[in-house]
């Protein structure tokens, strides 16, 4: 793969092999959407510049298109809410469950088992749409945190902790375009804030945010010390932060 | 860990990700449940993991998926939850979320002298969890670790050489420690445990199987 093949030839600013293989297996695109190429030509030329054309003309159509989308989701919520509105669940199932997957299968989950702790996500979703707060949190967040409680809970009542994950490329051929679940400038506002990141800290959200690793394996994987991988997060914790604003 | 008996960022950002163990969870969740600061860090991580969890792929799911959860949707309104008994209000709300509301059901045990605990987890590479009670005036063997041993006080306190750890504190010990925790007040602790405590006394080590620490 040119991917590999053109990071190793960097020296000695590689990448860790986990996301060395997912970039090979192109599920480095759950990383805000950023490509294979992109990464690959990271460690040469600075991403800022290299993209920095295309980001900006892409960021205020993606605040515009974010802002849009979120509107649309807050309106779904209320409308389950109020009314039990099965139409506006289905719009917030297309748009949620298939990332639910995506997340849970990150996190060592098996397809079958991903496939029910989305439904039973979804069903929370249901049973409490009435305590969603479109002042308190962004319908992306709220979900994403019943989705997080439903995979703790599958591995508490379980007994266990998440299973070694299952192979990447497999992951990999198990995503579908979703181009009509959402538009590629949405995405663009993560790729965006994302991509202004220097790569030491891409890294390090990748596979914490991403992988959900700890952060001790993150020092393992790539040879840092602990501290220096804390740093490394808190710095781009902050930076997105203030970067993706009211995006989410 | 912070010389303030708080977690630190690391813990509060994998937590916040779903990086954590069950037992883990449970301990950060409780334990900034004591903390307003503690909350707004994992609020904006959530945030932001709900950031990229929107510019996630989507992955395929069964085609019947959809229909089975509307087929499901009119029956899944649960009643709602019976307030819980008086007697579990020392426990954090994700402890009472954890033991499903069902204070009745904890089994609490005789763990040695003015000390009882209930199992509320056994988890893979031995961790377990429990909430232990110890009485007004009790001192804890004194013991050291196999693997860590995170103690948050969810009432009362008690004092090591460490300091004191009053409620909402958390107190981390690993295999470098050896403490014998004494409180005065009495306490009520979520603990986690990754390795048997290792009882320094005779009497300790031969009780231990059966005191279940």
């Amino acid at each position: 793969m040119n991917v590999l093949k053109t990071a190793k030839q960097n020296g000695p600013r590689l990448m860790s092999p986990i996301f060395l293989q997912a970039l090979a297996s192109g599920s480095a695109h759950i990383y805000g959407g950023i490509t294979v190429g992109e990464f690959a030509n990271a460690s040469r030329l600075p991403l800022r510049e290299s993209l920095s054309a295309q980001m900006n003309k892409n960021t205020q159509l993606a605040e515009s298109d974010s802002s849009n989308r979120n509107k649309t989701m807050i309106k779904y919520m209320n409308l389950i809410s109020a009314n039990r509105d099965r139409t506006a669940f289905i719009g917030i199932y297309n748009n949620f469950a298939p990332k639910m997957k995506t997340f849970l299968v990150s996190r060592g989950l098996p397809h079958a088992t991903a496939d029910e702790v989305v439904q039973e996500s979804m069903l929370a979703v249901w049973q409490k749409a009435h305590t969603y707060d479109s002042n308190k949190a962004a319908v992306s967040t709220w979900i994403f945190t019943i989705t997080r409680y439903k995979y703790i809970d599958r591995l508490r009542r379980e007994g266990r902790h998440k299973t070694e994950s299952d192979d990447l490329d497999s992951m990999a051929n198990d995503f579908i375009a979703d181009d009509e679940l959402i538009s590629q400038q949405s995405k663009d506002s993560v790729h965006t804030a994302i991509s202004r990141l220097p790569n030491d800290q891409k890294e390090v959200i990748f596979l914490s945010f991403i992988k959900g690793l700890p952060h001790s394996e993150i020092a393992q994987h790539l040879n840092l010390p602990l501290g220096t991988v804390k740093s490394r997060i808190r710095r781009a914790f902050g930076q997105l932060r203030v970067d993706l604003g009211d995006l989410a | 860990m912070n010389t303030n008996h708080k977690l630190d960022d690391q813990w509060l950002l994998s937590y916040a990700t779903g990086s954590l163990s069950p037992a883990q969870s449970l301990m950060v969740s409780s334990h900034m449940a004591f903390h307003d600061d503690m909350q707004e860090t994992v609020s904006q991580a959530e945030f932001i993991s709900g950031a990229l969890f929107q510019s996630m792929d989507a992955a395929r799911l069964p085609n019947d998926m959809l229909d089975n959860i509307l087929d499901k949707l009119d029956s899944s309104i649960s009643p709602e939850v019976t307030p819980i008994a008086s007697t579990s209000s020392d426990l954090p709300q994700p402890v009472l979320d954890f033991i499903g509301n069902d204070t009745g059901a904890l089994k609490w045990k005789f763990s040695g002298r003015g000390i009882r605990s209930a199992r509320l987890w056994n988890g893979p590479n031995d961790e377990r969890l429990w909430l232990l009670e110890a009485r007004n005036g009790t001192t804890v063997p004194e013991h050291g670790h196999n693997g860590i041993e995170w103690t948050l006080i969810l009432k009362g306190s008690y004092e090591t050489d460490l300091g004191k750890f009053r409620s909402g504190d958390i107190d981390i010990a690993d295999e470098n420690i050896e403490h014998q925790p004494v409180s005065d007040e009495g306490c009520m602790c979520l603990v986690m445990t990754s390795g048997p405590v290792k009882l320094k006394s005779l009497v300790g080590r031969i009780a231990q199987p059966f005191i279940g620490l």
